[in-house]
């Protein structure tokens, strides 16, 4: 890390995030002059420039990539056009004491006497709610599932390698070409096609001017700057800067340093237009990369530090946007400020050649040298990955910041050509989010939600009825009595969540379609193809591909619970469900015999146990029949998306726990379920490799993604023999057929020293869920949860 | 096939050999080394471990017993594995029954063909790491019979293998195992036959014999192709007080230094060429009293009460003792 670096990442890292109201007096002044005027996507690509327009813009000390999506560093838009926060949530932001958000008296005076008044009624959130199923409210407010699409618009979008070939003048060709193509004469749809092809042209415009504005501000900042060396070298700086705004992105990248400014700019975009869910990634990085460091460097133009340098800045631009706050939220909610923009990194190219480069390793290098939140990264492990590689970012996993992540290449690649996307396309595809596989630049695979597990278990057991409340909210299966063998239980299981499932799709089906309608993003579409030669949006099935996805929480603790109740009710008859059901219901309050014989006598997912592991298979196939090929209203006739499952949790499982009581594997009601596909807090006793094979006994490759985070003491991994176990650990794993591991490497008490003394702890990154956040900015149940976690020692 | 106590199973081993390894432990040890990490592998029965600090009193163990009256976990008169247990016709009950595992079973009865289907069960992370199996113990040379038939199944299978033995056993006993086996871990506890002896209870003559012919096999089958011998390391516990003093060292190093080695073939030994390494891998693990807890579980005695962990320092000087006399030496295993 040179002075520079150190200096800019030292600003971005303290910081304290704060709320800007700049973007959302800009959108309404705009939407109370405009709306009703024009089409509503002709409306959001002006509501886009206006933006690009008149927002503050900022070239900071030093910096060498340039653009903030607020006016300054770390000022995080909001986006009442989708959610409104009220004055209250302002109020609650700035003073919580967790992942807090700094609110100026004149944020709030701006959101009561402009924002507030306009958006009131008028927000997407306020016109979905208004129309609500009753039943889906019951569930909802039960804890039974989440729908994203309440907070945010649909996301997780990733790019692949089109900007690096073709700027905004060129789309504008593209574009251009498809409206000349529409026929009029035939296609009913024409008039929606055209309107939207020219919202995608307003759009590309808009970027360019946004990168003008940069270029002149440059240029004027180059101009004041007076005599000296050090005066001079940062004109010079300066000078460069506005050459490379001029030609990016309304051009492709000639070099090194123009790519990467062509991606902050798209990336700005995107996240400037709308709050999608993930930020913006830019895909595989090192391989779009790769072919301008290649060139630079055989030119002279570059060398290897000045392009670490310039790839470090990129990092400290991508840390400098935390993410967009929750509205409604409540004092006790923490989140967190990552808003999981994720870098693939290896993997492979179109042709199935390893994609891994020299910009690999630089990554690795930046994002083990700045220690910070975003972005994260994930290596695409394929059995082409150099061990060179692997071994690399082993020695930045041992140093426990939780990144970066692995995922099997070859079984996301096989997953998404199962799903009948091409191989090429798939290649280039990867993860996004925290986990999620895609088609990069082709796709739009939308989570709509997390669903419990455990609770709907907890309906079939209760007749449908929701012990926390006594009320009624799922269907009647007839409650205990009738659950006579354990037949009978998982037919309930079965019909709880056909009917949880069903209220959640139909639900979030009518969310996607008023996305569609109401807000189309057309920066996006340019990006994705193939929205333009459709004339369609990427919301409304412009895509390539269009899939949607629910992510089932808790199949560690749903297996467990399941295979707990086989042995103990049905097999070995030691109690009753009678007895089992009053335990549960008083939290094991004096039935703790029974309460360790269920946890401790069970077997349970985790060990490579196959009369657990046979049960996680059930489930999972459960998952797969209610929910696998739903059918979805997105994308074309004949090219529909449909429904499919993630194996994901984030951080839900500790909210998910929350609103659950006791479960029949000994679980404590309140305490976090089972995180992704992670066995069970503390019911893996058989080490590291008992996991992976019990995990790779569920076909992952017919699900969007799952998680497996794994905790290590420091110990197990020492010395280059460590490495080399953790390497082969993985590969081991992937030629099993898992999907994702990652890990965290800290002993228990860093964790409880960090817990009494966070101020000397602040930069103690840990992985989470899908992603790593620090330590200290965790709420005390996630950091138990964390504590929980069986420590893998390495015996 | 035979069978054999065996009282516990580890995967994900990382300290006994190369890559990812599943550690066997193999009840009984005829030895007495006071630093012993495993006190509970030297009885060659099954044994019950109390937890006192886990019972709850439910009471599940005097149920599954025909002669308990009190929780079996903290009843100081009828305790779990206690001599009245010797004669139980359903040894363990009380621990299966016990809900808390406040009482557990070491030591059970296994099958070679049980073991082996643990074993097998991690194949794909011992290819991927070059790792495999390690049979340790107690001491796994105390159960030969059922030791050589896992050896044989393992190689079967294509599975490397190692013992960790302290090489006390009849020489043939030894031989053939090393015969089976891919990497003997051969301990050196101390240079001296007396000392030794008095350190391990047992006539530690025997070891160092076994050290010497296992090594001059070692190397004869490095030059005769289709001889099979396993590799030999010698692990040598750095235990402050018992051996590592400077003139206890330079004795177990000049015992390193003349045995027979693969670079020597054996007919030169002690006589190697100057400068090159040579002799036997020697890796030099640093006593430490992680194991106290155990004894106290036990109810046994540490035996080495007040003995200090030896530092960095030490343990590089114990190091450099080896190292001057030309000896590919470690520190850890
Ligand atoms: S081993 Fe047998 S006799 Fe001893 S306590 Fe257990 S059940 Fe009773
Ligand atoms: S069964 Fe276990 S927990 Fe219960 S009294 Fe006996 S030893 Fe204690």
């Amino acid at each position: 890390m040179n002075e520079r670096i150190m200096r800019l990442r030292e600003e971005s890292f303290s910081t304290r995030p704060s709320f800007s109201a700049e973007r959302a007096v800009l959108t309404t002044e705009f939407y109370a002059q405009w709306l009703g005027r024009v089409s509503t996507p002709v409306l959001r690509a002006m509501n886009f420039r206006h933006l690009c327009e008149n927002k503050a813009i900022w070239i900071g000390e030093g910096e060498l990539i340039v653009g903030e999506r607020g006016p300054r560093p770390r000022a995080v838009s909001s986006f009442p056009e989708l959610t409104c926060h009220s004055e209250e949530d302002l109020r609650i932001l700035d003073s919580r004491p967790m992942t807090s958000y700094a609110v100026s008296e004149r944020e709030i005076l701006d959101y009561r006497e402009k924002v507030i008044p306009f958006w009131k009624g008028r927000s997407m959130r306020d016109r979905a709610f208004a129309d609500i199923p009753g039943e889906w409210k019951a569930l909802y407010e039960a804890g039974l599932f989440t729908e994203f699409m309440e907070q945010r618009a649909p996301g997780h979008t990733a790019l692949d390698g089109k900007i690096y070939r073709k700027g905004m003048v060129d789309f504008r060709k593209d574009i251009a070409l498809a409206r000349s193509a529409l026929d009029w004469a035939a296609d009913p749809e024409c008039l929606a096609k055209d309107e939207e092809l020219k919202a995608m042209d307003i759009a590309c415009e808009a970027a360019i001017a946004f990168a003008g504005r940069h270029a002149r501000l440059a240029e004027e900042m180059a101009a004041a700057l007076g005599e000296g060396e050090a005066q001079g070298r940062r004109a010079s700086e300066l000078r460069r800067i506005a050459e490379v705004c001029r030609r990016v992105p309304a051009e492709a990248p000639r070099d090194f340093h123009e790519a990467l400014q062509m991606y902050w700019f798209v990336h700005l975009g995107t996240i400037t237009e709308l709050n999608g869910w993930d930020a913006m990634s830019p895909g595989h990085l090192d391989l779009h990369l790769g072919p301008f460091y290649e060139r630079d460097l055989a030119s002279g133009k570059l060398d290897r530090a000045a392009a670490k340098e310039l790839l470090s800045c990129l990092w400290i631009k991508v840390n400098n946007t935390p993410a967009p706050p929750k509205v409604g939220v409540t004092a006790a909610e923490s989140g967190t400020y990552n808003d999981f923009t994720n870098i693939n990194l290896g993997g492979l190219d179109r042709a199935g050649n390893d994609a891994s480069n020299e910009v690999s390793f630089l990554c690795l290098e930046v994002l083990d040298e700045l220690q910070l939140l975003q972005p994260q990264a994930n290596i695409q492990v394929s059995a082409k990955t150099p061990a060179r590689l692997l071994e690399a970012a082993a020695r930045v996993i041992r140093r426990g910041s939780g990144y970066p992540s692995l995922f099997n290449a070859d079984e996301v690649v096989a997953a998404m050509a199962g799903m009948g996307k091409s191989l090429e396309d798939a290649r280039e595809g990867g993860t996004s989010g925290c986990v999620e596989t895609g088609a990069f630049g082709k796709e739009a695979y939308l989570l709509h939600g997390y669903l419990n597990l455990p609770k709907v278990l907890e309906l079939a057991l209760n007749d449908g009825i929701d012990p926390d409340s006594g009320k009624r909210i799922g269907v009647r299966t007839g409650g205990i009595d009738a659950l006579c063998d354990f037949e009978s239980l998982k037919a309930a299981f079965r019909s709880e969540l056909e009917y949880v499932v069903g209220v959640k799709v139909r639900v979030s089906n009518r969310l996607d379609r008023l996305f569609a309608r109401d807000a189309p993003a057309p920066f996006l579409s340019v990006l994705i193809d193939d929205c333009i030669g459709q004339g369609r949006d990427y919301y409304d099935g412009g895509a390539r591909y269009n899939t949607d996805y629910i992510q089932c929480c808790g199949l560690g603790t749903v297996t467990d619970s399941l295979s707990a109740i086989r042995k103990h009710v049905y097999s070995s008859a030691d109690c009753t469900l009678r007895e089992l059901s009053l335990a549960m219901a008083e939290d094991w309050n004096g039935a703790e015999a029974l309460r360790l014989r269920l946890a401790n006598q069970t077997p349970r997912f985790g060990n490579d146990d196959d009369e657990a592991d046979t049960m996680a298979q059930w489930v999972f196939s459960t998952l797969l029949e209610a929910i696998d090929g739903r059918p979805s209203p997105r994308g074309l006739p004949g090219k529909r998306s449909t429904w499919r499952i993630d194996l994901l949790s984030t951080t839900c499982h500790v909210y998910f726990g929350l609103r659950t009581g006791a479960t029949p594997d000994g679980r404590r009601a309140h305490l976090p379920i089972s995180d992704g596909t992670s066995p069970a807090q503390g019911a893996d006793r058989n080490g590291p490799t008992a996991v992976a094979k019990s995990l790779a006994k569920v076909d992952i490759s017919k699900t969007g993604g799952s998680l497996l985070n794994l905790r290590f003491l420091p110990s197990a991994l020492q010395g280059e023999e460590g490495i080399k176990r953790l390497s082969a650990y993985v590969r081991g794993y992937f030629k099993l057929g898992g999907h994702h591991v990652q890990f965290n490497v800290v002993d228990t008490q860093t964790l409880r020293d960090a817990q009494r003394r966070p101020e000397d702890h602040r930069d103690l990154l840990v992985r989470v869920a899908g992603y790593s956040d620090y330590f200290v900015d965790l709420d005390r149940n996630h950091q138990e949860e964390i504590l929980s976690r069986t420590a893998q020692e390495g015996f | 096939m035979s069978s054999g106590m065996v009282f516990d199973i580890r995967k994900f081993s990382v300290h006994d050999g190369p890559g990812i390894r599943t550690a066997l432990f193999l009840k009984g040890c005829p030895l007495s080394c006071p630093w012993c990490h495993n006190p509970e592998g030297r009885d060659g029965q099954a044994a019950l471990l109390r937890r006192g600090d886990r019972c709850i009193g439910c009471l599940s163990c005097v149920k599954a017993c025909s002669s308990l009256r009190g929780p079996a976990a903290v009843d100081p008169r009828r305790e779990a594995g206690g001599p009245a247990c010797l004669s139980c016709p359903d040894f363990g009950a009380c621990g299966r029954a016990c809900p808390a595992q406040a009482i557990q079973e070491v030591g059970r009865l296994m099958t070679v063909e049980e073991a082996m289907k643990a074993v097998l069960q991690d194949r794909v992370f011992y290819e991927e790491s070059g790792g495999g199996v390690t049979f340790t113990g107690g001491e796994p040379l105390s159960q030969a019979a059922f030791l050589g038939d896992l050896l044989d199944a393992c190689r079967a299978e294509g599975i490397h293998t190692a013992v960790e033995t302290s090489g006390y056993a009849r020489p043939e006993v030894l031989l053939d195992i090393g015969r089976r086996a891919d990497l003997l871990f051969f301990d050196l506890k101390h240079a001296h036959v007396a000392r030794g002896s008095e350190l391990t209870g047992v006539d530690y003559s025997t070891c160092i014999g076994n050290l010497e012919a296992a090594c001059e096999e070692a190397a004869c089958a490095a030059t005769e192709q289709g001889r099979p011998f396993a590799d030999v390391i010698i692990r040598m516990p750095i235990v402050p007080g018992s051996n590592d003093g400077a003139a206890e060292l330079e004795a177990a190093a000049e015992l390193v230094v003349r045995l027979p080695s693969r670079g020597s073939g054996g007919a030169q030994a002690g006589k190697p060429a100057q400068g090159t390494r040579r002799g036997t891998e020697v890796h030099l693990l640093p006593y430490h009293d992680s194991a106290r807890g155990k004894y106290r579980l036990w109810g046994l005695g540490y035996p080495l009460e007040g003995t200090v962990v030896p530092d960095e320092a030490r343990m590089a000087a114990a190091r450099d003792i080896f190292m001057a006399r030309g000896i590919s030496v470690r520190i850890g295993g």
